[in-house]
């Protein structure tokens, strides 16, 4: 898990988390999960300093993390900054509006794309009332 | 689908006119009716064909396209064309329009039977779902039939009223058993009926056959129907050389001549005399319509028919049967009338109904006793909410012995706030009291445990619908698991029981059951209050967004009943977790905490904390918090039992995350373990 985390990378501390949370998921949450997305999402973070990194959430086959780019093809190729990654990840920022705005743009299957809300909120626990 | 049917049920010759209808039916014409309706020519391979109904004036279109179908007709043919349909025109009776009977060229009406041939050619057309073209004209071909019909009714009519003083109308609305009275009166004389019947015979039966072809019944039925009877057939032609009377005469050959003779047909599970068959399925169209009344034409075209040919009519008929035939037929005739008398017997509602009369108080006897289930330890009534209490709780041994446990058990004391196993015994000792359900279902939402809350809110509201802040609570925990639809319902429970509100309720037009009528109606119940602000109001709409991930409003709601309630713990628990699910989880932390000192053994909130910390990546503080939740959610559990069925599962996974965010893998089996002494032991040392 460590391997995912890069120095300058705010993004890659948020993936870290994902990768733990779902590390942690029982097998019939995972498989839930799985279900739900069935999407490979190749993330391209750009950070302040210029650098580009590539991540990988695997939401179709093994339900994992990994560094680097997707190996069997990504569904969806998503190119956003390291800022709007982790407001994605906060919830302080939707999906949608960041893709009209132009922060993040996609390639591949764009539908696909509105779905790694799901998958960054799974990883997540709800607050309860 | 529905015109094999129509071509084996029709006792017609080899040649049957059907089939070549069915020939034209069963070519693909979409390409060319588009063309048709839409007045433009589309390519076949567009996925999806759009299609506008056909304007009146087309009819006559319509029915020339269909006669001259080999020639590719262009969208602009002119209204004369050389095709001649004028003979056609001719034999038809009264309609203006008739292009569905222009599609069927072989077939020539015969002027003896023009009805009955009318209605062998029309159920295709009316029945076919598969031809958009074919249903948008359905409405000519209906005032076609409404035109010809009544003129044919005249004549039928005629035949019909020499029953005296029994009109047709009457006749089908009358119960079954009066029918089979009316079938014992045989005052007329029933030859000449018996002609007319036999004509009309085939018609009807055709039309029985249509009413489930329109309602779209798997087509497979009459196929089957028919492969029965002549399964039949062959079992009976097989032991024919059999001379035993005795086997002859038996039920099962009885049977069998009855299958193969389409006199009994199978429905679903149960062999049905054919008249009854048909009685049946269309006794509910029947049986409200025309009582009292004379010969109303105005009925649908299939109910008049289907209630001549009810069970007593046909039954009267087999009985007036020639006595041309053998002893063996007659006495199978016999069996078939004592077996429709046996299924009028038992399907004719007033005799159902006393039945049920009859087993009602055994009914209810047996329901009440369902309710109840005996133990050791005397008669429970069964938890119907499926929710599980602990077992051997000490508060359950006497009112008396509650406060010495309390001291001698060690249980720590909220002070004020009573455990959850005291809580769980005041309900086990009474089980119908809501308000005791609605207490525990509150006390486990605050100890974060949601499916128990669910179930002893539920349990809340089934005994007591007009307990209001139960169905709040209820719609609490229902955002909380995500259970979106029972959250409105919930809400749409408290806005319609509401007494305070009933008027606004009302002027507004009350709430429908989706999200957005239920908020308009909150909306102006919160108008209506004006200055004076009714948190419940408030919280109700809170619950709503926040179901509806609105946070955003729905912390403004809950900030808005915070301010008239200020020392509700609850309501600052649910402003921090509507701050921390909108992803402020810094800002939340403080309400987290006011929520702490107001009620220190809030579990809940301390829970939400920790994960307010781990999204802050405060994973030390966040295991600490959750490790707190865990250690008074054990609290709760009676001394000596495992407590692994008490903590919650969320809780263990939430500090599982954190141990591995803090990479501290040595904790992880304690968390997997769920073993919460090794754990505090080591944590400890953090």
């Amino acid at each position: 898990m460590s391997d995912l985390v890069v120095d300058g990378f705010k993004a890659s501390q948020v993936l870290a988390q994902l990768s733990n949370a779902t590390a942690a998921f029982s097998d019939a949450d995972k498989a839930n999960l799985l279900k739900k997305t069935n999407g490979i999402f190749q993330l391209q973070v750009k950070n302040p300093e210029g650098k580009e990194e590539t991540w990988t959430i695997d939401m179709k086959k093994t339900g994992t993390v990994y560094k680097g780019p997707a190996k069997p093809k990504a569904d969806v190729t998503i190119i956003l900054s390291d800022d709007t990654f982790t407001q994605l990840a906060e919830g302080k920022l939707d999906g949608q509006k960041a893709f009209m705005t132009g922060k993040l743009k996609t390639k591949g299957n764009m539908m696909l794309a509105t779905k790694l809300n799901i998958v960054l909120n799974a990883a997540k626990d709800r607050a309860k009332l | 689908m529905a015109l094999p049917m129509l071509i084996s049920g029709a006792e017609c010759g080899p040649s049957n006119a059907l089939q070549a209808l069915t020939k034209n039916f069963d070519r693909d014409k979409g390409l060319q009716q588009d063309f048709f309706g839409a007045g433009r020519a589309g390519s076949s391979r567009e996925t999806f064909r759009s299609f506008t109904a056909p304007s009146p004036g087309l009819g006559h279109e319509v029915s020339q396209f269909f006669g001259g179908q080999a020639s590719v007709s262009p969208p602009q043919l002119s209204r004369r064309t050389d095709f001649d349909l004028s003979a056609l025109h001719a034999s038809l009776l009264n309609s203006s329009s008739a292009p569905a009977r222009a599609l069927s060229p072989p077939q020539a009406p015969s002027p003896v039977a023009s009805w009955a041939t009318d209605f062998l050619t029309r159920p295709p057309q009316l029945a076919s779902p598969s031809s958009p073209r074919m249903v948008s004209t359905s409405p000519t071909v209906q005032q076609d039939v409404a035109q010809s019909r009544p003129q044919q009714f005249h004549q039928f009519h005629y035949q019909q009223s020499i029953i005296p003083m029994l009109p047709v109308a009457q006749m089908h609305a009358m119960p079954q058993p009066a029918q089979a009275r009316m079938s014992k009166l045989a005052e007329f004389d029933p030859s000449t009926l018996e002609q007319a019947f036999r004509s009309h015979e085939v018609s009807l039966s055709q039309i029985q056959e249509v009413p489930p072809v329109a309602e779209q019944t798997p087509a497979s039925q009459p196929q089957y129907d028919d492969d029965l009877a002549r399964t039949a057939g062959e079992v009976i032609d097989a032991v024919s050389h059999d001379e035993n009377p005795k086997f002859k005469n038996s039920q099962f050959l009885s049977l069998m001549r009855q299958l193969r003779d389409h006199d009994v047909v199978v429905e679903g599970n149960d062999m049905v005399h054919k008249s009854e068959a048909g009685r049946m399925s269309d006794a509910p169209s029947g049986g409200t319509k025309g009582k009292g009344k004379a010969v109303d034409f105005a009925h649908p075209p299939t109910t008049i028919p289907v209630s001549i040919t009810g069970a007593g009519m046909g039954r009267e008929w087999i009985g007036q049967r020639p006595s041309h035939m053998d002893p063996n037929e007659a006495y199978f005739d016999a069996e078939n009338e004592e077996y429709a008398d046996y299924w009028s017997a038992h399907h004719s509602a007033p005799e159902r109904a006393s039945a049920m009369e009859g087993q009602n108080p055994w009914g209810q006897l047996q329901e009440s006793w369902d309710v109840y289930e005996a133990t050791s330890v005397g008669v429970w009534p069964v938890d119907t909410s499926g929710y599980s209490f602990q077992t051997n709780n000490p508060y359950l041994l006497g009112e008396r012995s509650q406060t010495n446990h309390h001291s001698k058990h060690g249980v720590p004391s909220y002070s004020f706030y009573e455990s959850v196993l005291q809580l769980e015994a005041a309900v086990q000792r009474e089980p119908m009291d809501a308000k005791a359900w609605f207490d525990l279902g509150v006390k486990q939402q605050e100890n974060e445990r949601e499916m128990q809350a669910l179930q002893a809110l539920r349990r809340a509201v089934e005994l007591d619908p007009g307990h209001l802040p139960s169905w709040l609570a209820l719609a609490i925990s229902s955002t909380n698991e995500g259970l979106r639809q029972h959250t409105i319902d919930a809400v749409r429970q408290w806005i319609l029981r509401n007494g305070r509100y009933t008027a606004i309720v009302a002027t507004h037009g009350g709430p429908g059951g989706t999200f957005d009528s239920l908020v308009s109606c909150l909306l102006a119940m919160v108008r209506h209050a004006g200055n004076e602000l009714d948190a419940d109001v408030q919280i109700a709409l809170a619950i709503l967004l926040n179901a509806n991930e609105d946070y955003f409003k729905a912390l403004d709601c809950f900030q808005a009943a915070l301010a008239v309630r200020p020392d509700d713990w609850v309501l600052y628990n649910r402003v921090g977790a509507t701050l921390a699910n909108s992803g402020a989880a810094d800002e939340a932390i403080s309400y987290y905490y006011r929520a702490l000192e107001l009620n220190p053994a809030y579990i809940r909130a301390r829970f939400n904390l920790g994960i307010s910390c781990i999204n802050l990546s405060r994973y030390d503080e966040a295991a600490q918090h959750i490790l707190d939740a865990l250690v008074l959610q054990d609290s709760d559990t009676v001394q000596g039992q495992d407590s692994r069925g008490v903590t919650t599962a969320s809780l263990w996974d939430s500090l599982r995350v954190t141990c591995l965010h803090m990479q501290r893998t040595d904790l992880i089996s304690f968390c997997n373990n769920r073993d919460l002494e090794g754990g505090i032991l080591v944590m400890e040392y953090i």
